[in-house]
Parts: C-alpha cells; structure tokens; sequence
C-alpha cells in the first residue's frame, strides 16, 4: 500500500514576515546577520548624533562612544570577511547590481575615515606608528568625508537602488503581518 | 563687547608664569613630562594643560648668534572658530566677549573640532572621552578680571583689553620694533583671533601656521550635506508608496 506524501499548500509569492526572514538569515549566514545589524545601528546612531546632536548634546555621549564607536570598531573588524564572502559565493554575486558595489566602496571609505576620526589623539595610535602615519595625512578631513559620504551613499543608494533601498524595502516587506506570524 | 589679549614676543622672558597661574586658576593637574632639548615643558598642549609656552632658538648663521624666543600657545579664539562649525552637537560657543569655549557636559568627543582646528589646539582625553582646551577664562572676564594668563605675567608680555584697543596696540607695537602682526591687522586667520601676536620675526618662523580666513570648504559642505537627506526620504516614500500601490492592486 503506498502512502500519500501530504505536500503544504505553496503559495507563491511566499508571505515574508519579520521572524520568517530573521530565522532563515540567522540559519543561512550568523555573519549576515551580525553585518546587517551592526550596519543599522551605526546608520542610525550616527544619523541621530549628526541631526539630532543640537537637542540632545551631552546625552549622545554613550551612543556615539558605544554603540557608535565599539560597534563600529567590530564592524570594521568582521567587514573584511563579509567582502570575502560576497565575492566568493556564487549565489550572492548574481544578486549583486552595480550600485552594491558601489556601497561596498562607500563604505571601506566610511570605514577608513571612521578609523581615521578614532586615532585622532588616541593613545592606542601611539603604538602603532604606521597607522598613525598613514592616517595623518588624511586626518584633517576624515570627519568631513566621514559625514559627506553617508549622506551621498544614502541619497545614492535610494535613488538608484542600493542598500538603503533594500533596507527600506525588507523593513516594509516584513512589517506586513503573515498568516504565520 | 570683545576682548582680545595682545602676545608681544620681544617681551616674554619665558618664565611659564602663565602656564601655572592656567592650571591654578582652572586646577589642572600637573604632569609627568621628560626633559626635552628644546626646553618646552610640557612639550605639547593637553586636556590637563591649557596653554604652555614654546621655547624656539633662532641661530643666525650670518653673524653666529643666537636668540631666544618665547611663544606663549593656546587656542587662538578665532572670529569664526572651523571648531564650532565642525561640533555637531554645538558642545562649541563664541561668547560676548569673543572667548571659544567648550561646554564639557555636551561634548561627546567625537574629535571632530581636533581635525577641524587648524592650530591643532582642542586636546582629547580618551579615559574621560572629551575634548577641552583654553576657554580664555570667560568666567573672570564676566567677573570684570583678565583671563589668569595675563595677570600673572611679569613682564607685560600678554595685555588684554577691549579688541580694538589690542588692535590699535598691536599696530603701534609693530612699527615700534618694525616687526610683524600675527592675528587681526596683516591677516585674519578665520576672520581674525582672539590672541594677536606681535613679534620682531614672521610669526610662521617660529611655528604659528599659514591660516586662511576662511573655514576650510570641507566643513561648510560636511554641514550642509545633511540637506541630501531630504532627496533620500523622498526617494524612499516615493518607492514606498509605489509598492503599496501595486500590492492593493495585486
């Protein structure tokens, strides 16, 4: 006697849901998961002291030290390996556009000039002269750069669909209650 | 009204007189600092210390002599201060009296007034995360007295007044010893300074920058950027609205 398989209903498109999409990034890729969030976190934090900085003064003082600048730090650090995983997975590579790549650039720019703002009168720098040579030639305008480029990456990656269009765009699509949520 | 304070270079003796009535006025802890063979001690500015004086021999090859002079170094207090504009959380304010000072318990120390200073003055301390520097004792100059600095200095090297009293001075002081202005009469480093030098050699010599009178073009465009954000929430609603669209028509 042969047994019928029950097959689910699959419905296409598949009904995308916040835990659905947390779940299935955190069983694919932990180091996807630990990019996109500290990637959030350093864009609002650093939007929050840049525009919100005139209100909230002194009381920014633990977002941009912490959540700005050790979170930083740890982005900066797993930020080469993601790159390396991007470039060497197939999969990712043919979903990539031209304009992602162009976010990659934007920011090891950030990443360098965040570096660059962080050994300005750091004592860890001291210990570390070639960093702080290659570095000074840059210092006077790594803040400049620093904010200039978030602002053009945000604009760029909206308007020709980038990053911040597929963050937009995940946040709306999982923010739209599924059946199974 | 403002103030400014006139440095005259041919009279400091360089007895560092202003350097410790700074740190008792402002009670700075006193460092450990190594000897050095150019004299200067502590041989840079720092959180904990406000203004030192540089010691610069000037050897003349021609007639092989020497001559000592002494530069007494602190934030500048420019007229418009690339610090103030680059702080983004206005931690920075020009006073009345044309004092820059740094409000410590707004400062997030980001760094970003050290690398807009073109003077390199603001100094960070990384255990307590903030950035400080000479606030040309505002507080005393409310009060109806000079900043500490000039009070304490024995040879009339450091005059404070009204700034066009200092200017005026600076100006007869310069034809006197047919010498040179650093600061609101022959240039205006970003729109002229708190602190004008005169002395009987080019101020850049003995280490004082070449300082244009404008902000660097970076610091206006880095606080205008943030105007891009209105493209980029418009871009965003616009996509937003357009996929709400075609999902209530699916």
């Amino acid at each position: 006697m042969s047994k019928t398989k029950e097959v689910k209903e699959f419905e296409y498109p598949p009904k995308v849901t916040f835990s659905g999409v947390l779940k299935g990034l955190w069983q694919t890729s932990k180091l996807d998961v630990l990019f996109h969030s500290l990637m959030a976190i350093l864009l609002v934090t650093g939007l929050a002291i840049d525009l919100l900085g005139f209100v909230l003064g002194g009381a920014l003082a633990p977002v941009r030290q912490i959540l700005h600048g050790y979170l930083g730090a740890i982005f900066t650090i797993i930020y080469p390996f993601y790159i390396i995983k991007i470039f060497y997975t197939r999969k990712i590579r043919m979903l990539m556009t031209g304009i992602n790549y162009l976010d990659f650039l934007l920011y090891t720019v950030l990443i360098v000039t965040g570096v660059t703002v962080a050994s300005t009168n750091q004592i860890w720098v001291d210990n570390l002269p070639w960093l702080a040579d290659a570095l000074s030639s840059l210092r006077q305008y790594a803040p400049s750069i620093h904010t200039i480029t978030t602002y053009v990456w945000l604009l760029i990656s909206t308007l020709l669909p980038g990053g911040f269009l597929h963050g937009i765009a995940t946040i709306y699509l999982t923010s739209i209650k599924g059946e199974n949520d | 009204m403002e103030y400014a304070v006139l440095v005259d270079v041919t009279k400091c003796i360089g007895c560092r007189g202003c350097q410790v009535s700074c740190k008792r006025w402002n009670d700075l802890p006193a460092e450990t600092t190594t000897h050095q063979t150019d004299w200067t001690n502590p041989p840079t500015l720092s959180y904990d210390t406000y203004t030192h004086i540089q010691f610069k021999l000037d050897y003349n090859k021609s007639s092989d002599t020497t001559t000592w002079r002494f530069l007494n170094w602190r934030c500048m207090h420019c007229q418009n201060p690339a610090c103030l504009d680059a702080c983004p959380v206005d931690a920075i304010v020009k006073t009345g009296e044309g004092a820059v000072v740094i409000k410590e318990d707004r400062c997030i120390g980001c760094k970003y007034c050290i690398s807009a200073c073109p003077f390199g003055i603001p100094q960070y301390n990384a255990k307590l995360e903030k950035v400080s520097k000479c606030h040309m004792c505002f507080d005393r100059i409310q009060d109806g007295k000079e900043p500490a600095c000039v009070q304490a200095c024995p040879t009339d090297a450091l005059v404070f007044g009204q700034k066009t009293t200092i200017i005026q001075k600076a100006t007869q002081r310069k034809t006197q010893i047919n010498g040179y202005v650093y600061g609101d009469v022959d240039n205006k480093p970003l729109g002229g300074t708190g602190f004008i030098y005169v002395a009987d050699v080019k101020l850049q010599t003995l280490g004082i920058p070449e300082v244009s009178e404008q902000t660097s073009i970076d610091i206006p465009v880095m606080t205008n950027s943030k105007l891009l954000i209105i493209p980029a929430i418009a871009g965003s609603l616009f996509y937003l609205a357009a996929w709400r669209k075609r999902r209530m028509e699916e």
